[in-house]
């Protein structure tokens, strides 16, 4: 079953998207749903207004380009400070992530 | 940034993209959905759409995550603002004229200081060009190094200095072949062009050994002006005087030289005896620090050396000094920095005047707009979006003001440089062509940017704020006032100048300025002064070295026993004192084999009496100009042969020359009667006499004129803006009167049912404007006072402060005031007690 992604975390899905690889906006979306295997669902317009953010703070850029089926398509690749960024939020991530787990793994002290 | 700049201007691009971006997305959805699931095309279509979302929405989360918010409000404001203007093209039409003309003032001054002030020279290494300047224990300017203690500051110097060059400034003399012309030349050591990094364009700049050699080179201006449609002149003769030099080589119109004016050709140091251009033949030095060198240092070195230099005791140099000479005017000096702060205080007054009016009228108009800005208030907008909003406005009027402003200023720049030439190209100079650079543009703009805030600021913040009414009142007040006091002081500046004017005009030369002429005959030939002087119309004619009223004798240090001072000398034949109507006061003038000869004589001047022997009868006595010493044999009075600003030369020396003789290169005319036909006579005889050429004789009182010229300029550009700042000033006293007539029908009317007097009335209406008044003058007077007395410490030998001019502009203001007060006291009066009343 497909969950929506948590809010603040959609950023740091699309860093990694991106890191596997330049993608259009679509294949985004589908890589992130690809990875996640099918678990993470996605509102499909809220990943724009993302994506213009991460090129505003200038974690990704865009090109456009020809995609698949041949048809005018704007690409976006991980930038330099983007990958330092996704090294931090995966840092991040991995600490928060444990502690939510260990916390939520708490039994009463009896 | 440029995607900021990018919305602003051209919005639909961004967004064209954003939708075909969307609008591949849900396509390549639909497609998939038709492929993987089986739906059909249309339900895909639907799908698609729904699973996306709204586009709109998520195109304007976009443009707010881009950052473009702002750009888009700004848009929205320009356009707004942009349609205020059409509806209402007359306000800002004035407001922009109004800035247009101040701005302009700034942009031109701007202009011709950052041509001169700012703009680095165009030579190599410009931001370590430096002067030596030699001080004698006094701390008074020792004039000018010999050749020998050149060579002795370049070898002490070499270890701060990269090198060091001598110059001679620029000289006018007159070229007699290929043409006949009042040339510059200027006399440089031969390092000057490697050290500058000036090559020769064709053939080659003169070496060490050639500084003594008849060689010159030619600037590029030169070559046009004195050899045009010469291919390649190098090689070719020029004659100056009784020398021919050979032309080395033709520097590269980029090389211009270290002067504001380019001169024709460059000489060596050595060839300035063929100039002739009198004696002192010191040069002065300059040079280049080496990177890094710190000027102290290099003075320090260039001290030690010059210390030793072997001369008379009262010339003996006691320290070198460095000054920085990147540009064509030092700023280093206290005058050319006090005078262009001067200047530029003068210009932003008038901004300021103009933004303080600009301000009156938008507060005027923004209180029109007080509905309009409650129901945007109360429709949500927050009080810094509207202040922003009416910012926008201004600032859009003030960027049209500041762009007209710039046109203007570059139109008056034109054409006073085109004045400027004109008068140069008399002189044999070609001044540098001006340019409006990159600083102009910036500083125009930023004046605009900086009025627009100034005049939109106190407006907008006045027209959101609810709580106390009446601020407004008190800041028109407080604008009225400045306006006044800024008025007072234009105005008085302007009526300074003309007194100056009008006594510049009064002062008495010394001599008959209407019937004294100046020959301009080229050069003057014993015969044809010979065969004037027999003319009837002719009271005289006399050869001299500089004709007076050209700007300031040259300058020598002179000595007697005890005593040195420096002099200003001029070289003159024997008919020259009766010819300009110099009556001896002692002794004699020159005779005719004296001035031929060049004898060993001299007639000083009454103030050189003074100053050399404190008044003692000198006659006989011995004075030394440069080392040469001279029998002093006759005493003349103190006349003026310079600026007739600075008044009569005090300390003058006349030394014996003769026509075709070494110095003296001019010449004089006295007429019976100053008559069209006599000129025309005189102009018969020297035309018809061989051997020269020109002479179109011209009076000293042209001459003076022409020294005039520019107080006059600068008085007709003070009254002008004067004049502007006056109707300005009684307009604003005129709306704020008017307007607290209009706000106090009720009160008035009260109390004329009441019983009052007019007068009280009156005294009720007129207490804010006359508050105003008062206040500004009080103001504008101490200001006045302080920039006289600035001026005075400084440039001009003029009269900084007249009886006349301060009380005559209190007056006018106060007449101005009272005028502009007249209409709405009347109206006033007018009222009927009871319609007042009745109203509302």
């Amino acid at each position: 079953m497909a969950v929506p992604v948590l809010p603040g975390t959609l950023d740091l899905l699309i860093l990694k998207a991106v890191s596997l690889g330049p993608q259009h906006g679509y294949g985004v979306l589908l890589r992130i749903e690809q990875i996640s295997g099918e678990r993470l669902l996605i509102e499909q317009g809220a990943l724009y207004p993302a994506l213009y953010r991460l090129e505003t703070q200038k974690l990704i850029s865009s090109e456009w380009g020809v995609s698949d089926n041949n048809r005018r398509a704007k690409f976006y690749s991980l930038t330099a400070a983007g990958r330092k960024r996704l090294a931090e939020e995966l840092e991040g991530w991995k600490e928060f992530a444990a502690g939510m787990s260990l916390a939520l793994a708490a039994r009463s002290a009896e | 940034m440029m995607r900021w700049i990018k919305q602003v201007f051209r919005p639909g691009r961004l967004d064209a993209e954003m939708r075909a971006e969307m609008e591949f997305h849900r396509q390549a959805r639909a497609a998939d959905l038709v492929a993987r699931h089986g739906l059909s095309e249309q339900e895909a279509a639907r799908r698609a759409r729904l699973e996306f979302g709204s586009m709109d929405t998520y195109r304007e989360e976009g443009r707010a995550a881009l950052g473009l918010r702002l750009a888009d409000e700004l848009r929205g404001d320009l356009r707004y603002a942009a349609r205020g203007i059409r509806r209402d093209p007359g306000f800002a039409a004035a407001a922009a004229c109004i800035l247009a003309l101040a701005i302009g003032a700034n942009a031109a001054f701007f202009t011709l200081y950052s041509n001169y002030a700012l703009r680095p020279l165009p030579i190599r290494g410009a931001e370590r060009h430096v002067e030596l300047e030699g001080r004698d224990r006094t701390g008074g300017q020792t004039y000018g190094w010999s050749p020998d203690e050149m060579s002795q500051l370049r070898q002490a110097g070499d270890r701060e200095m990269e090198g060091v060059y001598s110059t001679s400034g620029l000289l006018q003399v007159l070229l007699l072949a290929p043409v006949e012309r009042q040339i510059m030349v200027q006399a440089v050591s031969s390092n000057y062009f490697p050290l500058l990094g000036g090559q020769a364009a064709s053939g080659r700049v003169f070496s060490e050994a050639e500084e003594r050699q008849p060689v010159a080179v030619l600037s590029d201006a030169g070559w046009r002006r004195l050899l045009p449609g010469v291919g390649d002149p190098t090689g070719q003769q020029v004659r100056i005087r009784a020398t021919w030099f050979t032309i080395a080589g033709v520097m590269p119109g980029n090389f211009t030289g270290t002067e504001a004016a380019v001169p024709d050709l460059w000489v060596g140091p050595g060839m300035r005896e063929a100039l002739r251009d009198g004696i002192g033949l010191r040069q002065n030095a300059a040079g280049l620090l080496r990177p890094g060198a710190t000027p102290a240092a290099a003075a320090a070195s260039l001290t030690a050396a010059a210390v030793g230099f072997v001369r008379p005791s009262e010339q003996a140099v006691a320290k070198v000094g460095l000054r920085a000479r990147s540009t064509y005017f030092s700023t280093d000096s206290g005058e050319t920095r006090v005078a262009a702060s001067l200047v530029f205080a003068t210009f932003l007054l008038v901004l300021a005047i103009a933004c303080a009016n600009l301000a009156n009228l938008f507060l005027a108009k923004t209180a029109a707009r007080g509905h309009e800005i409650s129901m945007r208030v109360s429709l949500g907008a927050s009080r810094g979006r509207i202040v922003r909003q009416l910012l926008t406005e201004s600032s859009l009027v003030a960027m049209l003001g500041a762009a007209a402003g710039l046109a203007l200023g570059w139109l008056f720049v034109v054409r006073a440089h085109a004045w400027l030439s004109s008068f140069a190209t008399g002189a044999g100079a070609v001044v540098l062509p001006l340019m409006v650079d990159w600083r102009a543009f910036v500083f125009s703009g930023v004046l605009g940017l900086l009025s627009g805030a100034a005049f939109g600021l106190f407006p907008a913040l006045e027209a959101t704020e609810y709580k106390k009414r009446r601020r407004p009142r008190r800041l028109r007040g407080l604008l009225l006032g400045s306006q006044v006091a800024a008025s007072f002081v234009l105005l008085v500046l302007a009526a300074v100048l003309v007194r100056n004017i009008q006594r510049l005009a009064m002062v008495n030369a010394g001599y008959d300025v209407d019937r004294v002429f100046d020959l301009q005959l080229e050069p003057p030939v014993a015969q044809v002064l010979d065969r004037l002087r027999a003319h009837p119309a002719v009271a005289g004619a006399a050869a001299v070295a500089r004709v007076p009223l050209y700007g300031r004798m040259n300058r020598a240090q002179a000595e007697t026993e005890g005593v040195a001072a420096p002099v200003a000398f001029n070289y003159v034949d024997e008919h020259y004192f009766e010819t300009v109507g110099l009556a001896l006061e002692a002794g004699r003038g020159f005779y005719r084999p004296e001035a031929e000869n060049g004898a060993r004589v001299a007639v000083v001047s009454n103030g050189a009496v003074r100053r050399l022997w404190s008044g003692a009868q000198p006659l006989g006595k011995t004075l030394t100009i440069e080392g040469i010493p001279y029998e002093v044999i006759g005493v003349v009075p103190d006349v003026i042969n310079g600026w007739l600003f600075e008044g009569a030369e005090l300390s003058m020396v006349y030394l014996p020359g003769a026509a075709g003789g070494r110095y003296a290169a001019a010449s004089v005319l006295r007429l019976r009667d100053a008559t069209p036909s006599a000129v025309e006579a005189v102009k018969q005889v020297c035309r018809s006499s061989a051997g020269s050429t020109g002479c179109d004789p011209r009076s000293l009182r042209e001459v003076a004129e022409m020294q005039r010229f520019p107080f006059r300029a600068a008085a007709a550009i003070a009254g002008l803006l004067g004049g502007v700042a006056l109707l300005l000033t009684a307009a604003g006293l005129y709306s704020v009167v008017s307007y607290s007539v209009e706000q106090r029908r009720r009160e008035i009317g009260l109390m004329m049912a009441l019983g009052a007097r007019p007068r009280h009335v009156v005294r009720g209406i007129l207490a804010e404007a006359a508050r105003c008044f008062v206040s500004g003058v009080v103001v504008g007077l101490p200001v006045c006072l302080a920039l006289s007395r600035a001026a005075a410490s400084s440039v001009f030998q003029v009269r900084t402060f007249d009886t006349g001019a301060y009380a005559l502009v209190p007056v006018l203001l106060a007449a101005a005031a009272t005028a502009a007060c007249l209409v709405p006291v009347r109206r006033a009066l007018r009222l009927e007690p009871m319609v007042a009343l009745r109203q509302d």
